[in-house]
């Protein structure tokens, strides 16, 4: 299978191949593309990044996933985020849902406000 | 509603009409189709004051031309509205047209406008920047270029000033005298009016409210004009406005400087049935290249800032300004079929009609100490001496934000407009009154300001101003009538002084710092530092500097702390407007809450970032709807501000912030029906096009281009098409989308105007300072620049390491003065 690394802005075109158990990566120019490239086999992974509300404001605090979760997962996530509302005041990292969507990942924030 | 007059139609002569009609004891009201004065030709049209020598002698058009012409000085100095009596020259190509030049000249004897005959010499010398091909030339010292919307809206809050009303979103429909012998006037939207007298100033529709009420009919043909701009670093090109000998559908291509300091190039002249039609063509755009060309060889095309189309409201029958009563319908007075010479013709067509309708009424003329002078006027801070600004922020600090970066508009300016008496209701009326928007980023940063600003004064919500950019917000429609020393102490000599608080900027004054500068200051023009990593909340930045992937905001913060931790003031909302060159050298800056401030210093870093290649810049075909946004600008309204500009989404060129912006108004609700790239691959990083567009399934269309914009309010379509390989769209290839918002994501260009005004040499190739890369300095002594100030980076872990080794290098430099 051939795939793009999408690590870092140089995007490895990588050739992943399973032989037997084991799944040989080839093309990467660094470690984290051959740990992508087996990921991307078993179980596709993506940071989500996004946006909730806040009371009382129209400008929405930024979040992210602590770690990356399952593609198939995305859509709950973000469900879950145009669910909440957060009180103010907040600071980067601090937990806005905990296990979001049942991922086992925290929701954390990006910014101060 | 009754009134002695009706004047139909808010443009420029309708407006001068009501004016000079307020001159006597007469009650005006003013109806108008649009939401705002100045919606019909007088906004699109070449804004130039003709001298008068190609009207047929005899005719309304040469005489009120010459009239109007006369006048110029006087109104503009009474509306206090800008006018250049720059010249005019008509340039001929060989004998044949010297021939022409000749006929010319004994029009213009004919008229009584002085005109002389230039040979090629004489006309190189007075305009060096001409074709080599033009032979001679015809030039009229009378002509003239003035800003026709501010001479409209002048004219408007003049005559609001003494009593006229005006409203609007009232199209006329149906006239006809009423029982007592008025003029009953009614509207689209079922209003009623009455009045002793109708002035029809309809323009492109003068001749539909005429053939009610007359057996003499009249036919309007729309005449279409399509228009280039060019950015401000094109002024002095020319001096005079470069007319080619006339044709039969008009006066041709012409070049001519604005008197904002941009350079007008056009019109076409093509009839067209549609009378709304106001979009731009391809084909257009490729004559009015062409036919600028045999001007001005030299025509940069990367200089378009913006195209545009105007309709000219020609008369077939009779060919000629169609002007007083009607003979069959009395008290209906027309000012039909003004095309151009219109603009000029204006001041003297509003004395004229004043003067006809007042007969016919037997109205008195008022006391001329009860007259107004007054015309809403406020500031300009662009033109004001820094003495005089300084003065102005102290009283109103308002006037000392700045909105629009790229013409220099502040808060107060548009507050002001927006309070005017027929004061500004839409983001075009704001950017026709106070040029807001109308730089060369053509709104990409100020749009989300304005329409914030908007939503304050009139008590709705910003979003409200989106719909349209040239219609009022429903609740806001027919109810237009118009009778209604700081941080960073500047006595001593800093080390450093960085222009921007982004991470560029911050690294910069860290890295200054660190190497032993004791006096670092950051100047912030917006209102928190983090520059534009604020509203890249998405992830994929800092694995090389900080080894982790963080969020733009993260990332940001990372420098802030470390600028803070460092004890860097950083002085925010103030923008820098000048940089003088010397020792110290003196940055000029400016704040709601400081005034205006000079800094000494003995060195500057530049690190103004960069900014997106706006519309206008793409020439892309077609009407010019509200729903058209960069990238950037819709990153900042859904992530900061927290709108969503639309739901169906085309996103044009595949530039990383465009890639990244479908992702995020996917996430955010919207369908992203397709990427369209002109080119044969990306233009943004393949890591983005995998997991923002292929992750969820988003066309990216590659060799096809936007080749049509739908919509007459609000973006309803886009036509794309194949392209070849020379980049030319291949007929039959159209599919066609339904869109609310087209988002624009063509490339970014580094923002060095003021690097231009220090007197920085410049790179073509990169559009940034010329910097030596091992020190970040750039031509100028002391003064360095760092980030996408100097070349557009893909990485912001580079634009840190590059403008550390500007801030090191300033340092360096400040501690051996």
């Amino acid at each position: 299978m051939k795939l793009i690394c999408i690590n870092c802005p140089k995007g490895c075109e990588l050739e992943v191949e399973k032989v037997g158990d084991e799944v040989k990566v080839s093309g990467h120019s660094c470690p984290r593309g051959e740990v992508y490239g087996k990921s991307e086999l078993a179980n596709p992974t993506r940071m989500v990044t996004g946006l909730v509300r806040v009371a009382g404001m129209r400008k929405p605090l930024s979040v992210k996933t602590k770690v990356p979760v399952a593609k198939a997962k995305i859509d709950a996530v973000l469900f879950a985020m145009h669910q909440a509302t957060v009180q103010l005041p907040v600071k980067i990292g601090d937990v806005i849902i905990p296990d979001v969507a049942g991922t086992g990942v925290d929701l954390v924030a990006t910014a101060n406000m | 509603m009754n009134a002695d007059v009706i004047v139909i139609g808010a443009g420029v002569v309708g407006c001068a009409t009501a004016r000079e009609l307020t001159r006597y004891n007469l009650n005006v009201l003013v109806l108008e189709a649009g939401s705002d004065v100045a919606e019909g030709a007088s906004k699109a049209n070449s804004a130039i004051v003709h001298a008068g020598f190609d009207a047929k002698p005899g005719t309304n058009k040469a005489k009120f031309n010459v009239l109007g012409n006369r006048l110029f000085e006087d109104v503009c100095r009474e509306l206090k509205v800008p006018f250049r009596r720059n010249g005019s020259l008509v340039l001929a190509f060989g004998a044949e047209e010297e021939k022409a030049l000749h006929d010319l000249k004994n029009k213009a004897e004919q008229n009584g406008v002085p005109v002389v005959i230039l040979s090629q010499e004489e006309l190189r010398y007075r305009e060096p920047n001409v074709s080599p091909e033009a032979t001679a030339a015809l030039w009229a010292p009378t002509g003239g270029i003035c800003c026709p919307y501010e001479l409209t809206f002048r004219y408007a809050e003049n005559a609001a000033a003494n009593g006229a009303t005006f409203v609007f979103d009232e199209r006329v429909v149906g006239l006809r005298v009423d029982e007592a012998g008025l003029w009953e006037v009614t509207t689209a939207v079922g209003s009623r009016f009455t009045a002793k007298a109708v002035v029809n100033c309809a323009g492109i529709h003068s001749d539909e409210l005429n053939n009610l009420v007359s057996a003499t009919k009249y036919s309007i043909q729309a005449r279409r004009g399509e228009y280039l701009m060019l950015d401000k670093d094109e002024d002095g090109t020319f001096s005079a406005t470069m007319f080619q000998v006339p044709s039969k559908m008009g006066k041709g291509i012409l070049v001519s400087p604005t008197v904002d300091g941009t350079v007008i190039v056009g019109p076409t002249a093509e009839d067209i049935a549609d009378k709304e039609d106001k979009a731009t063509t391809y084909d257009g755009l490729e004559k009015v290249k062409a036919g600028a060309r045999r001007t001005y060889p030299g025509l940069p095309l990367g200089k378009v800032i913006t195209e545009f189309s105007g309709l000219r409201a020609h008369e077939t029958t009779v060919g000629d300004f169609i002007l007083g009563e009607a003979p069959d319908a009395p008290g209906f007075f027309n000012a039909l079929g003004v095309e151009s010479p219109g603009l000029t013709s204006a001041p003297a067509l509003g004395v004229w009609l004043a003067e006809q309708v007042a007969g016919k009424l037997g109205a008195s003329r008022k006391n001329a100490a009860l007259i107004s002078k007054d015309v809403s006027w406020w500031p300009k801070t662009r033109e004001m001496s820094p003495e005089a600004l300084a003065e102005l922020v102290e009283r109103d600090p308002s006037f000392g934000r700045v909105i629009c970066r790229c013409e220099e508009v502040t808060e107060g300016e548009i507050r002001a407009a927006i309070r005017a008496r027929v004061g500004a209701r839409t983001l075009d009326g704001v950017k026709r009154r106070t040029r807001s928007g109308m730089g060369r980023c053509q709104g990409g940063f100020c749009t989300p300001r304005l329409i914030e600003i908007l939503g304050s004064e009139l008590g709705l919500p910003p979003e409200a101003f989106l719909k349209s950019r040239k219609t009022a917000p429903e609740e806001l429609r027919r109810a237009a009538t118009a009778t209604q020393q700081g941080e960073g102490a500047t006595d001593k000599v800093l080390d450093v002084v960085v222009v921007g608080a982004g991470p560029a900027g911050l690294a910069a004054a860290v890295a200054a710092k660190q190497a032993g500068a004791q006096h670092v200051l950051v100047i912030e023009r917006d209102d928190a530092p983090g520059g534009i990593l604020q509203q890249c909340i998405h992830n994929g930045f800092g694995l090389h500097r900080f080894k982790e992937e963080l969020t733009g905001p993260e990332y940001a913060q990372r420098y802030v702390d470390m600028a803070r931790a460092a004890d860097i003031p950083i002085v925010c909302g103030t923008m820098v407007l000048d940089i003088a060159q010397g020792m110290p050298i003196h940055v000029t800056a400016m704040s709601p809450r400081g005034g205006l401030k000079v800094y000494r210093t003995k060195s500057v870093v530049l690190a103004m970032g960069c900014r997106e290649r706006p519309r206008g810049a793409l020439m892309t075909p077609g009407t010019r709807p509200a729903g058209i946004y960069t990238a950037g600008t819709v990153q900042r309204l859904v992530n900061m501000d927290g709108i969503m500009p639309g739901k169906r989404v085309v996103i044009l060129g595949s530039g990383d912030i465009g890639l990244i912006m479908a992702r995020r108004l996917t996430f955010s609700g919207a369908k992203v029906l397709a990427c369209i790239e002109i080119m044969k691959k990306s233009s943004g990083l393949m890591r983005n096009v995998v997991q923002c567009l292929n992750d969820y399934d988003i066309p990216l269309l590659l060799s096809h281009t936007v080749t049509d914009v739908e919509g007459r309010e609000h973006v309803t379509g886009v036509k794309v098409s194949q392209v070849d390989d020379q980049l030319k769209p291949i007929p039959g290839t159209e599919i066609h989308f339904d869109c609310d918002t087209l988002v624009l994501s063509c490339g970014l260009i580094p923002e060095n105007e003021l690097t231009k005004k220090a007197g920085v040499e410049m790179d073509p190739k990169t559009r940034g300072p010329k910097v030596d890369p091992t020190t970040m300095a750039t031509s100028s002594p002391g003064i360095f620049a760092g980030g996408n100030v100097v070349r557009v980076y893909d990485l912001v872990d580079w634009v840190s390491r590059d403008s550390e080794i500007a801030g090191r290098s300033a340092a360096a430099y400040a501690a051996a003065q």
